[in-house]
């Protein structure tokens, strides 16, 4: 299985401790800031439905915005109840502005 | 502090004072939650030209009328009152009282009043909160009466409130969510006073939810547009069983207030907004049947504007959308064949998900998945109690018609 990578979005349209949510085919995620570095995690929180980039940044956690349950940015670990099931984690570069996810083809 | 979409009440109240009535939710969130722990009696009565409403979270109190067929409230725990716009009122605690008020967004136009002992108003003094803050008006108007204002910390709450407003606003809006909204001066400068048509109501939170038949029931009959509608939404899957799970959208906000929970992702005094598109219910593997919660869902019905709802049904096996529509939340579905009374119009947000879950299960093509094939059990309705409301609503429309009819029939001519 390789690793293709994908344009997700232009770096500095990403604010630091900020997220945003990008679709790539069938894949939801949240691409996020955290202090110049990005990562990106599985977008859609897997106890409820919402958005996990419309949640708060807290340190290197992601707090869910609907029911503050929290994600690890870097790995996509669920920490905090009710999340008990983790997030896919998706290898990210930065090439000039443009951020790239990885999805296994 | 910096403003979230969910606090805990109780951790943030000693932090509060006596008619601090602090924004506690992010700037862009209607309606607003404003946070007060009062011990003393408010030194004037409160008009707000939009409805407002308010919720008693410890303590008791009582909240005084003017110009209005209602004199006074006693209030205890679980208390709601709905305030209608242009009712003067005032708040008398007894004990100390931890409320939160309903507020617009944008209030517009609010003031603050003295009444003699015959009921004749005194002296009023109004400001538009789009130039200036609550707390900075009280100050202004007590200090002018020479009321003493040392048990109130108004102007550091004002300074509280306008640095948090700006912290908010220059923070990066979130992915999805429109920036707020700057607040338009209004034309008017006097708040007209409350219909007689529209008085003041309470009811109780720990009461109501005892007789009430739906998982979301509006605890006021107030539900026309710029109304704040509370609903009590009581969740116990352990008795009623499977909850099952459903996505609701949304193009205003719920604001969530908890009143008593255990083994819950809420907490007592919990107070969220989720996103507009939100689960809901427990999705299958990740069920607790230990789970209590007795909750407040309010919304506030959209003004000028469409307001949209979706309900969506999703493969139990993939997460695929199986089923999913779109309703004006303004219109009452009325396919129960019958004209509907005005006075006794259900709540589309109920009436709608009744329906929507009845085409769903009433057929197994709209219950298989198209992505993995799956064949999805029946929605379980009955938990959410949806249709029993719908049936109800009709059903006390019908009878109300009925009487009115027999009291107009000729033999009582």
């Amino acid at each position: 299985m390789s690793v293709e990578f994908h344009r997700a979005a232009a770096a500095s349209k990403i604010a630091p401790d900020t997220g945003l949510h990008v679709t790539i085919g069938e894949h939801e995620i949240a691409l996020f800031n955290l202090g110049g570095e990005f990562y990106a995690i599985g977008g859609i929180c897997t106890h409820g439905a919402a958005r996990l980039a419309e949640g708060y940044v807290e340190g290197e956690l992601i707090e869910c915005p609907q029911h503050a349950g929290t994600f690890e940015i870097k790995t996509g670990r669920a920490v905090d109840a009710p999340c008990t099931v983790d997030v896919p984690h998706y290898p990210v570069k930065v090439e000039g502005d443009a951020v790239l996810i990885g999805i296994e083809s | 502090m910096r403003r979230k979409n969910r606090f805990d009440t109780f951790k943030e109240a000693p932090n509060r004072g006596s008619y601090d009535d602090f924004p506690m939710l992010e700037l862009g969130i209607d309606p607003q939650l404003h946070l007060s722990r009062n011990t003393v009696a408010q030194p004037f009565f409160l008009i707000c030209e939009q409805d407002t409403v308010l919720a008693q979270l410890s303590g008791e109190a009582r909240i005084e009328f003017r110009n209005s067929s209602v004199n006074y409230f006693n209030l205890a725990l679980g208390d709601y009152v709905y305030i209608p716009g242009g009712t003067p009122h005032r708040i008398l605690p007894k004990t100390e009282s931890i409320q939160l008020r309903y507020k617009a967004e944008h209030p517009g136009l609010e003031a603050v009043a003295w009444y003699d002992d015959s009921g004749a108003e005194i002296e009023r003094v109004t400001w538009d909160c789009a130039d200036e803050l609550p707390q900075e008006a009280y100050l202004r108007a007590c200090t002018a009466r020479d009321i003493d204002v040392s048990p109130f910390r108004w102007a550091e709450v004002a300074k509280e409130i306008r640095e948090t407003e700006a912290a908010e606003r220059a923070r990066p809006p979130k992915d999805g969510v429109p920036p707020p909204k700057t607040p338009r001066r209004r034309n008017a400068t006097a708040i007209a006073p409350a219909s007689d048509e529209k008085p003041p109501l309470k009811n109780n939170v720990y009461l109501f939810a005892r007789v009430a038949t739906s998982s979301l029931n509006p605890l006021f009959p107030y539900t026309e547009p710029g109304a704040i509608v509370p609903c009590t939404t009581l969740q116990d899957p352990s008795d009623r069983g499977e909850m099952g799970y459903f996505i609701h959208s949304n193009t205003v906000h719920e604001v969530n207030v908890s009143f008593g929970a255990r083994d819950s992702y809420q907490i007592p005094g919990g107070c969220a907004v989720g996103p507009f598109t939100h689960g809901v219910g427990q999705k299958a593997g990740q069920e607790n049947s230990k789970m209590i919660n007795l909750a407040v869902i309010t919304q506030r019905q959209a003004v000028d504007e469409p307001q949209h709802e979706a309900f969506a049904l999703t493969c139990a096996q993939c997460g695929e959308v199986l089923f999913r529509r779109e309703y004006d939340a303004h219109a009452f579905p009325d396919v129960l064949d019958d004209e509907v009374d005005a006075h006794i119009i259900g709540l589309p947000t109920i009436t709608q998900s009744a329906v929507t879950s009845a085409v769903f299960n009433a057929d197994e093509h709209n219950r298989t998945c198209g992505k993995c094939g799956h064949v999805n059990s029946p929605f379980p309705a009955a938990y959410w109690g949806w249709d029993e409301y719908r049936r109800r609503t009709y059903l006390i429309s019908l009878t109300r018609r009925i009487m009115r009819d027999a009291a107009n029939a000729p033999a009582h001519a």
